[in-house]
């Protein structure tokens, strides 16, 4: 049994097998299948992605109220004798950035920004301002 | 009695072997000079992630990460680190990543050069390059002449006593050195020199040489100033002794408002619109190689400002000798601690290590001036086809000259007010961030949303700085329900408002620019547009 091809799903769709699929022509059942699945697991990969990169931002967020600390403000402890508290705080806010955007580029690093070699080598890239 | 030689020129002779040996390594860098207009301004994008590091945190670190974060600690405490330097270490990495990568890419693609060509580009408005051009200069020159000036001032301190008889001035602390404006001008010689013939790839080897001197020396003159105040056997127990007669004031924050501390996070937000910053991320080889810089730039600022900081706050403790006074000045306190507990070597070095934060940050700003005049100015309305490949490299050298020569002179007036100006650059460019952010983050950002963004910066920024008696003001702040903020809190939520509102009410982008600068470069698995036809 053939079906209508179905209406394309609204935003981004990242993956077809069949260049039918987009040449409006009939689409038989086994076919939508394989056009639907790849289709759902990008999705989910998608939501999960976009998870993560909430997750990111409320560290970054986090790590932001962190660093106004009113806990340590009038605390003239000194650590080891000889740093101040609220210095040392900071320091550590220092290496607590690090961190974070170290797990930034590890887990939400934006896969649309690099260039494949070919495209580097070919030197393409940036002749349209040129011309 | 005369001095020794080397206590007599030791400075002297240090800092002068220093400058020519970043002039070797600027003229050295020029052998790799491919000729083309592409090369001279981006290095061909062959950045790599280390050279990219260096060359972005001796940019972002001006004097101020030596001199003025030992001198603003003795005056204020050990909060200054939170305010400026903590603070830095989270928002110039999230600038890096959020916009830094993006315009590389965005950049990459369609080959641009400067900001101005990006946002003309992005708004579908040529004019737009007209209102920014005068906005990015004015505020980029300012901090220019800070750097500027700051290098004769440093020469001079350091060299002070080298020339009794020819350069005698009224003040001690500076009798005998080499004048200002000639310390000014071996200062702009030698970045001149370095920027003219070695472009942007001279500068970014010029960069990176200077910011490993300068984190070298910062912990060595930590070192030493604390093992000579101190006098005791180990470097804990020295530490020890002389953070004891700290005053409390100087190891809490009890001085300082917790809202203008609060506020303060949005002035590093700057670093998304400096110029010269656009220009250095256009150099990179790759998007992989901002991953080290966005990383280390916050570990790099904690082992700087760390070090500087607690010099500071050690000035104001009781075991400073009374004699010689200490400086009224306190960007003076760094130089003069190392002055007076240090001997000419590690003074000679020390200073050469002030000149290298400087010099790290001035390179960048002068040849992205010329990129600026060169590029959106005269190639842009002259006709970029008119114009060869080598006339333009031609055109931008002459303005990178010009640039210095004006500054240079400038530089020479009478500048009572310029210091206080450095946080008003700031947070005109910080103002400038929602512009930049939404341009890659908002589709329905319009042409006309950014006129109102840029002219609602300008209006707010010139009360504001009037009210503040023209930067004279150095604790100025605007109130807001009875809470002290910093200035750039009101510029930027007024540019942001304005931004937002007028966008929504005027006519969004053509589809052809949401397409170019909105598509997706390369879907994860080759794939293809199915949601519009």
């Amino acid at each position: 049994m053939t079906i209508k091809n179905p209406a394309p799903p609204r935003g981004r769709v990242f993956f077809c097998y069949k260049p039918q699929a987009l040449s409006g022509a009939p689409l038989c059942e086994l076919q939508l299948a394989a056009y639907r699945v790849p289709y759902d697991v990008e999705k989910r990969s998608s939501g999960k992605r976009m998870m993560k990169k909430l997750c990111m931002w409320c560290c970054v967020a986090l790590l932001l109220i962190f660093h106004q600390d009113n806990w340590f403000w009038t605390d003239g402890t000194l650590v080891f004798g000889f740093l101040p508290i609220g210095l040392l705080y900071h320091a550590g806010i220092s290496l607590a950035a690090a961190g974070l955007w170290f797990t930034a580029i590890c887990v939400i690093w934006p896969k649309d920004v690099e260039y494949s070699e070919n495209e580097l080598a070919e030197g393409s890239l940036g002749k349209e301002a040129e011309l | 009695m005369q001095p020794a030689f080397h206590e007599q020129f030791g400075e002297l002779i240090i800092i002068g072997l220093y400058l020519m040996l970043l002039l070797g390594l600027g003229l050295s860098a020029s052998r790799f000079f491919k000729g083309t207009r592409k090369d001279y301004l981006l290095a061909s994008h062959s950045i790599g992630p280390f050279l990219l590091l260096m060359s972005l945190f001796g940019t972002t670190m001006t004097a101020f990460a030596l001199v003025g974060s030992s001198g603003e600690a003795f005056k204020a405490g050990i909060g200054v680190y939170g305010m400026l330097a903590s603070s830095s270490g989270i928002i110039h990495s999230l600038c890096f990543f959020l916009i830094g990568i993006k315009l590389w890419s965005l950049g990459r693609r369609h080959g641009y050069t400067t900001q101005i060509q990006f946002f003309r580009d992005r708004l579908e408005s040529d004019r737009i390059g007209l209102l920014l051009f005068p906005i990015l200069v004015g505020l980029v020159i300012p901090y220019l002449l800070i750097g500027v000036i700051a290098s004769g001032t440093v020469i001079q301190t350091m060299t002070s006593g080298a020339f009794p008889e020819l350069f005698r001035t009224d003040n001690p602390a500076t009798s005998g050195g080499v004048p200002n404006w000639l310390g000014s001008l071996a200062t702009c010689l030698v970045v001149l020199a370095y920027v003219f013939f070695g472009g942007m790839r001279g500068t970014a080897w010029a960069n990176a040489f200077q910011t490993i001197v300068f984190m070298v020396l910062g912990i060595l003159a930590f070192h030493v100033i604390a093992t000579r105040l101190g006098g005791e056997e180990t470097l804990l127990e020295n530490l020890r002794k002389v953070t004891a007669g700290v005053p409390e004031n100087k190891i809490t924050r009890i001085d300082m408002s917790k809202m203008k501390f609060f506020t303060y996070l949005l002035v590093p937000l700057s670093v998304g619109m400096f110029p010269h910053l656009f220009q250095h991320w256009l150099t990179a080889r790759s998007a992989s190689s901002f991953k080290l810089p966005i990383v280390a730039h916050p570990v790099f600022i904690m082992i700087v400002w760390v070090p500087c900081v607690l010099i500071g706050i050690w000035a104001a403790s009781d075991l400073i000798p009374a004699k010689p006074p200490l400086p009224s000045n306190p960007n003076a306190i760094l130089p003069f601690l190392v002055k007076t507990q240090t001997g000419p070597l590690l003074g000679g070095l020390l200073a050469a290590g002030i000149l290298a934060a400087i010099m790290s940050s001035l390179d960048s700003q002068f040849l992205c001036l010329g990129t600026i005049f060169s590029n959106d100015i005269v190639t842009h309305y002259y006709g970029r086809e008119r114009l060869s490949d080598r006339s333009q490299v031609i055109l931008a050298r002459v303005f990178i000259v010009a640039i210095v020569a004006i500054t240079y002179l400038l530089s020479l007036f009478p500048q009572r007010g310029v210091f206080g100006l450095g946080v008003w650059c700031f947070s005109g460019f910080a103002s400038l961030f929602p512009l930049v952010f939404a341009s890659l983050y908002w589709r329905r950002l319009s042409k006309a949303g950014a006129y109102a963004s840029i002219l609602t910066t300008i209006a707010v920024w010139s009360v504001l700085f009037w009210r503040s008696d023209f930067g004279g003001d150095r604790e100025y702040a605007v109130e807001i329900f009875g809470f002290e903020t910093m200035p750039v809190a009101t510029i930027f939520v007024c540019s942001l408002l304005a931004m937002i509102l007028v966008s929504l009410c005027s006519k969004p982008p053509s589809e052809k620019t949401l397409g170019k600068f909105f598509s997706t470069i390369s879907h994860p698995e080759g794939g293809l547009q199915m949601g519009r036809k």
